[in-house]
């Protein structure tokens, strides 16, 4: 489905430009582009988009029984990754080392048992932390080696990485102004003018206050919609329950991959840890609905 | 084997990581003189090998081949720099086998130079409660929140809801 974005619409959009939105790796995604361009560039570029989602999923969606992760979950080996797992890889690592093991990639067979399955089951069975990094798994050149087989999952940081992969292909068409929404995730090259309203976390029919974001991405992180039988998409691999002491989570950073690790990370880490090592802006809300920001969080709050 | 010296072992890595941002710097500048090309994340020698060839692992790794008492493993530095858009941070990751670099990544972010207050990292404890306003009362392009979860997901809760009536 396209849609020409008309400035009666969505009054801070340009007149001239493109929308289109469509379901992928289990979200809603809108992808605008800021100028004006013709159907055959706008048709190659949309293929484009769409081969490289579609790649991306069947190596690293557990949610699909072809997928290469869904082959590493059966049985231990070596196995080639695509040139752009280095980064996502490296990230992962990051995360594990600065949150001591609690956002992991491992976490799969985990968040399966709690019954957020391939079939969305949602019926939760007997939970067990999973392996430590190095006993199941190695990463170098491209090749994972799985020491036993494991789920793995990239549900913290994956579609984040998407989104910027999806900007590499849009910038390889020679575009500079776009946004790349991938369900509250997103991404935002060459305006300064995207006012993203920040969804309370209690009722998706509001916002708590409002982001403007220019070449920067944004990711949003809480328990309120992937939620069923007590726990939410985000679990702690030790206590095997969802954290409840933050209720959500938004992260500006240079990349969307940044942005959408650490949205998870915070609920495991004090963000003063992670600044440490991380450049990041954050907005925390905790369990009492009080909220916590760093001074340069691109928002202004109601 | 030796089990090398802390500061020793930290004083070689930030040396690597600089020489890795170095290169960074350097690549930023030569593809473009915009400050933000030089803040996405960026993956430096991912798949260089074992045998360094390119800049990154021939710099870093001359450095560390001729001390095998470093053990294999992953490192991990922070380092900072000036670039023409203001100061920089960058964590560089790299694994050594043998004493050889075999892999780096790193991860930066440019900092937003408004902000002068990045240093001081930390503002306090939670304050006041949110407040919300309806979306249809403000002025929003799009919202950013819980990911909006697909149709297949909605589907299994809500069938999962009418169990639950029934």
């Amino acid at each position: 489905m396209m849609l020409s974005v008309k400035s009666k619409t969505r009054p801070k959009l340009r007149a001239a430009g493109h929308a289109w939105q469509f379901d992928a790796i289990g979200t809603k995604w809108w992808i605008s582009l800021f100028e004006a361009i013709d159907d055959a560039r706008l048709a190659s570029i949309r293929r484009d988009v769409h081969k490289r989602i579609e790649s991306f999923d069947k190596t690293y969606s557990r949610f699909r029984p072809d997928s290469l992760v869904t082959k590493m979950s059966q049985k231990a080996g070596k196995y080639r990754l695509p040139a752009d797992s280095g980064v996502l890889f490296a990230l992962y690592k990051a995360l594990y080392d600065a949150t001591d093991g609690a956002v992991t990639p491992l976490i799969g067979d985990l968040l399966i048992a709690a019954g957020y399955d391939a079939e969305y089951s949602l019926e939760p069975k007997e939970l067990q932390t999973p392996p430590a990094w190095d006993e199941a798994i190695s990463y170098g050149h491209n090749v994972l080696t799985v020491k036993r087989p494991a789920m793995l999952d990239f549900g913290a940081a994956g579609k984040g990485y998407l989104v910027d992969l999806v900007a590499r292909v849009l910038k390889a068409h020679g575009l500079t102004g776009f946004c790349i929404d991938a369900g509250g995730d997103m991404l935002v090259r060459g305006r300064a003018d995207m006012r993203i309203g920040l969804e309370h976390p209690d009722n998706p029919e509001q916002v708590i206050g409002i982001a403007t974001l220019a070449n920067q991405a944004i990711a949003g992180s809480a328990g309120n919609r992937r939620a069923w039988a007590g726990y939410h998409h985000i679990l702690d691999p030790y206590k095997l329950a969802s954290p409840v002491a933050v209720k959500a989570a938004w992260v500006a950073a240079d990349s969307a991959l940044l942005a959408d690790g650490l949205a998870t990370a915070l609920f495991f880490v004090a963000p003063e840890v992670l600044r440490r090592q991380f450049a990041f802006e954050y907005l925390l809300i905790n369990s009492e609905n009080k909220y916590k920001c760093s001074p340069g969080f691109p928002a202004e709050l109601f | 084997m030796e089990e090398p010296d802390k500061d020793h072992r930290k004083a070689i890595i930030t040396f690597l990581a600089f020489v890795i941002i170095a290169v960074i710097v350097v690549a930023a500048v030569a593809a473009s003189p915009k400050k933000q090309n030089a803040s996405t994340s960026a993956s430096v020698g991912t798949g260089t090998g074992t045998t360094p060839s390119s800049t990154t692992g021939s710099s870093a790794g001359s450095g560390t081949a001729t001390d095998a008492s470093f053990k294999d493993g992953s490192y991990a530095a922070t380092g900072s720099y000036e670039s023409p858009g203001g100061h920089q941070q960058i964590t560089v990751h790299v694994t050594l086998r043998d004493g050889v670099i075999t892999d780096t990544s790193a991860i930066s972010g440019a900092q937003d130079p408004e902000s002068q207050e990045y240093q001081s990292m930390f503002i306090g404890g939670y304050k006041s409660q949110v407040v919300g306003k309806n979306i249809a009362d403000v002025h929003v392009s799009r919202v950013s929140g819980s990911s909006l979860t697909s149709q297949g997901f909605n589907d299994a809760i809500s069938q999962i809801e009418n169990q639950a009536k029934a």
